[in-house]
């Protein structure tokens, strides 16, 4: 560095300064002079030329503040004068030193007030200029604010449970930084001040950790969780005013605040949490590509090894992993935060897309199997047409797949609410999730939340005993929920498992004896037994807590399970803990039917709902009076129902001994239908029958069958209701 | 000074509420031409493809942020002089000294009215 390229530097300096139009420095040039001046510090440092610096530096500092506080400077003059002395100055020391290689002492510096220390002149200071000047409460604007900010949220309790996984990982704070900043942005906005404060001090809280200025610890956590409830609260209660539904939950952040300032107080105070990141050989394990025991023994080598081996390249050389399944658990636990790219569509034209590819699905099937088709010799035709099959068949499977949404936003939901519960219950659970890619339709994932949360919360507070009790039970004192999602066989199985005490047998099947449910537990299974706890009127619960006592049994889980088509099932060890199996459909577009015939028509009867087909004898059907026509059936008499009376259809056969009758389930009783012959098991899409048609009783939908006729979704509880109620007008026949 | 109000104005902002109340203050003071991108990559993907005059841009986005928006703008010779006016909050004022060296023509801080915005807009177009 000499002199010479100092003084250019210096000289274009000035020159961008004489060729501002008017003595304003504008936020650009600003900009230009301070990369300027950063290389000047830069030279004169090297030139060990120190009051230039300085001096180079006071108008940098001075400059940043100016662009700082840009909105509130009114003498722009005033900033342009300082600059235009300050680059004099620096120029006539560079001049000095090169004329006579002596750097001029110090105190002849600048004329700048060394109190100032660069401040701009004439700062107004304030926050938020335009404060109460905004007024923009647009009603859809505060509507999409409602949906977007609550679809936020929830992103932010995925991710927090990430972060306390992963205390290190930057991009995890910053994914929960941006909501509340985005949320606080627009609430400024749209004058909800309320929101945009506690958006605010949450925002602030995390730039402070962000800025490793805070730990992530259990305290924080919490912190950030009720923050993020405050904030929904009051989302919701916007929401409701809008609505002018006027339900409103007290939202009272005080505690919260307070919390928020003890941790400014002493933020170390708080343990940091424990830091989680899987390592190489655990997803190995994970994969099954190494067994535990190699790999412990491989790190035992590793470790004795001057310098220490990395466990990846320990095991390639063990041979026990292959470089290519070490590279790819490399990517993987690289990749355990970064999501794939995606865009955001309104479910509405997905939707649309899937019934649109229905109904190609459906005039391809019919041009498939039209006669003319079929009779065709034309072999390119014909290939042609298998083609158009292939490809309709693969678009129908994406389409589908496209609503397709991990399970785990659903699962970090839950293990929040473990969270949440056993704090309440005074017991320590942990929660292991597993099998969380697994996925699932968007609208399934709505519907399904209910009866996992209801189960969830019957584990906690039923299953996982107390500490002491574990303890004198010889089991670590913290419990385990393991929730659990495979796909099997068009059905998405989410098991909930806790290593609690297990279903008590006995105490069921008394209850069970007393309440009229069974005549005695002699001869029942355990799995019997434990099956009652979904029959209505049965709960074991002692004491009715905060999280279970609200008057909702299993049978009402089972109810929701049911309407959803899905079956539930539990498993339980005394004292082992105890397993519910439950098993959705993966899509409620989709529906797995028994096609039945009835005189001309075609019925669609869900697989789920059927018991039992069957052709009874003679024998075994009844009249009862007051009761109506009955089968007997096992042992047990039900009522029957004929399907072509309830629809007045001709049936082709009226005699049920020559008919075909199928037993479905309702919500809470069987019944026979009466049918004249079971076509097939098709699955079917379903198709809404409009608005007009949406009260009809006892049928559920309408399906497009392979050659184009359209059936009816039979609804079984409808029926019943149906037949019950012509039964009361008109006796049977 | 007349500003010409058919400017094709880009709007870049993760979160959609957000862009549309800059593009309801836009229509306010008659910018109508407003088209959005919803984070950085994808408004520089949009700014290969069509003529952009203007760009406001949310500075904390996923994928890519607003200043790196921006300075892969300035590395562009094709975009280099796009006006760019920087969407920041006022927590976070202390950082647009990085964003002003990278480039940008000017800031604005949130929440603003119509009224400052259309201030902003005028003086950059001004300038240029």
């Amino acid at each position: 560095m000499d002199t010479d390229s100092l003084m250019n530097e210096l000289d274009e300096l000035a020159t961008g300064l004489l060729i501002l139009d008017s003595r304003t420095v504008d936020v650009m040039t600003a900009g230009k002079f301070l990369n300027d001046l950063e290389q000047i510090i830069r030279s004169a440092g090297a030139l060990n030329l120190s009051p230039l610096q300085d001096a180079a530096r006071e108008l940098y500092r001075m400059l940043e503040r100016v662009v700082i506080d840009y909105d509130d400077i009114k003498d722009h003059e005033a900033v342009f004068s300082r600059l235009e002395k300050g680059i004099g100055r620096m120029q006539e020391i560079a001049r000095t030193f090169r004329k006579t290689g002596e750097i001029p002492a110090a105190e002849a510096g600048p004329e700048t007030d060394p109190q100032a220390g660069g401040e701009a002149p004439q700062v107004k200071a304030g926050p938020y200029p335009a404060e109460g000047e905004i007024v923009m409460q647009d009603e859809s604007l505060v509507k999409d604010f409602i949906v977007e900010s609550l679809e936020y949220i929830n992103e932010i309790e995925v991710n927090i449970l990430n972060l306390e996984q992963n205390p290190e990982d930057k991009d995890f704070i910053n994914a929960i930084f941006r909501p509340f900043h985005s949320i606080k942005g627009v609430a400024g906005f749209l004058n909800l001040e309320k929101i945009r404060d506690l958006a605010h001090s949450l925002e602030n809280a995390l730039d402070r950790v962000r800025n490793d200025e805070w730990p992530v610890t259990t305290q924080l956590i919490d912190i950030i969780l009720d923050g993020a409830d405050s904030l929904k609260g009051m989302i919701g209660n916007l929401k409701s005013r809008m609505e002018g539904s006027g339900e409103e939950v007290n939202v009272d952040v005080t505690d919260l605040m307070k919390r928020l300032k003890l941790m400014e107080e002493d933020p170390s105070k708080y343990s940091a949490a424990p830091a989680k990141v899987k390592k190489i050989g655990e997803i190995l394990v994970d994969e099954g590509v190494v067994e535990p025991e190699a790999l412990e023994k491989v790190l035992e080598d590793a470790s004795r090894k001057d310098p220490p081996k990395r466990v990846g390249e320990a095991l390639i050389e063990e041979g026990k992993a292959t470089p290519k399944q070490v590279s790819q658990a490399l990517r993987k636990q690289a990749t355990q935060v970064s999501d794939a790219a995606s865009i955001r569509v309104d479910t509405r034209k997905l939707d649309d897309l899937v019934n649109m590819v229905g109904e190609l699905v459906i005039t391809q099937s019919m041009i498939r199997q039209s006669p003319s088709v079929q009779s065709n010799t034309e072999r390119k035709l014909f290939r042609d047409v298998s083609q158009m099959t292939t490809i309709t068949s693969e678009l129908q499977r994406i389409s589908m797949s496209l609503r397709m949404i991990p399970i785990k936003q659903t699962f970090q939901r839950m293990s929040r609410l473990v969270r949440d519960l056993s704090k309440t219950a005074g017991k320590q659970v942990n929660i292991e999730l597993v099998g969380e890619d697994t996925e699932i339709d968007r609208n399934m994932v709505e519907e399904i939340y209910n009866p996992l949360v209801h189960l969830i919360r019957n584990s906690v507070d039923h299953g996982i005993e107390p500490p002491k009790d574990r303890a004198a039970a010889g089991k670590p004192e913290a419990g385990l929920i393991k929730l659990k999602a495979y796909h099997r066989g068009g059905h998405i199985v989410i098991e909930i498992f806790d290593d609690g005490r297990g279903l008590n047998r006995e105490k069921i099947a008394d209850k069970a004896v007393k309440n009229g449910l069974i005549e005695s537990k002699e001869g029942m299974s355990d799995q019997d037994v434990y099956r009652l706890i979904f029959m209505p009127g049965l709960s074991t619960a002692e004491k009715v807590t905060d999280v279970s006592g609200r008057g909702v049994g299993m049978d009402v889980v089972k109810q929701a399970v049911d309407k959803l088509r899905g079956k539930i099932e539990v498993e339980s060890v005394p004292g082992r803990g105890t397993t519910f199996v439950t098993s959705f459909p993966l899509t409620m577009a989709i529906i797995d039917g028994m096609i039945v015939r009835v005189g001309q028509e075609r019925y669609i009867i869900p697989t789920t709902a059927i018991r039992q087909l069957l052709r009874p004898n003679q024998e075994s059907f009844n009249s009862v009076i007051g009761k109506g026509e009955v089968v007997s059936i096992r042992g047990k008499l039900l009522p029957l129902v004929r399907l072509y009376d309830l629809f007045d259809i001709d049936p082709e056969r009226r005699n049920p001994w020559e008919a075909i009758v199928v037993v479905v389930d309702g919500e809470t009783r069987s019944k026979c239908l009466l049918v004249d012959e079971i076509i097939g098991k098709e699955e079917v899409v379903i198709k809404g029958l409009g608005d007009s048609l949406k009260t009809v009783k006892g049928v559920s939908g309408g399906a497009i069958m392979g050659d184009g006729s359209v059936g009816l979704i039979l609804d079984p509880e409808g029926l019943f209701e149906l037949s019950e109620s012509r039964s009361r007008t008109a006796p049977a026949m | 000074m007349i500003v010409d109000k058919k400017i094709k104005i880009l709007v870049v902002d993760d979160f959609a509420t957000m862009r549309k109340v800059i593009r309801n203050l836009l229509k306010q003071i008659g910018y109508d031409n407003v088209i959005e991108a919803e984070n950085g990559q994808i408004a520089f993907k949009t700014l290969q493809s069509q003529q952009v005059d203007f760009i406001i841009s949310d500075w904390n986005m996923p994928t890519m942020s607003g200043l790196e928006l921006l300075k892969a703008i300035r590395a562009d010779a094709n975009l280099a002089k796009t006006p760019f006016l920087m969407v920041t909050a006022e927590a976070l004022k202390e950082n647009v000294v990085e964003a002003v060296k990278a480039g940008v023509n000017n800031y604005i801080v949130k929440p603003f009215t119509a009224e400052v915005l259309e201030g902003k807009i005028a003086k950059i177009i001004e300038s240029i």
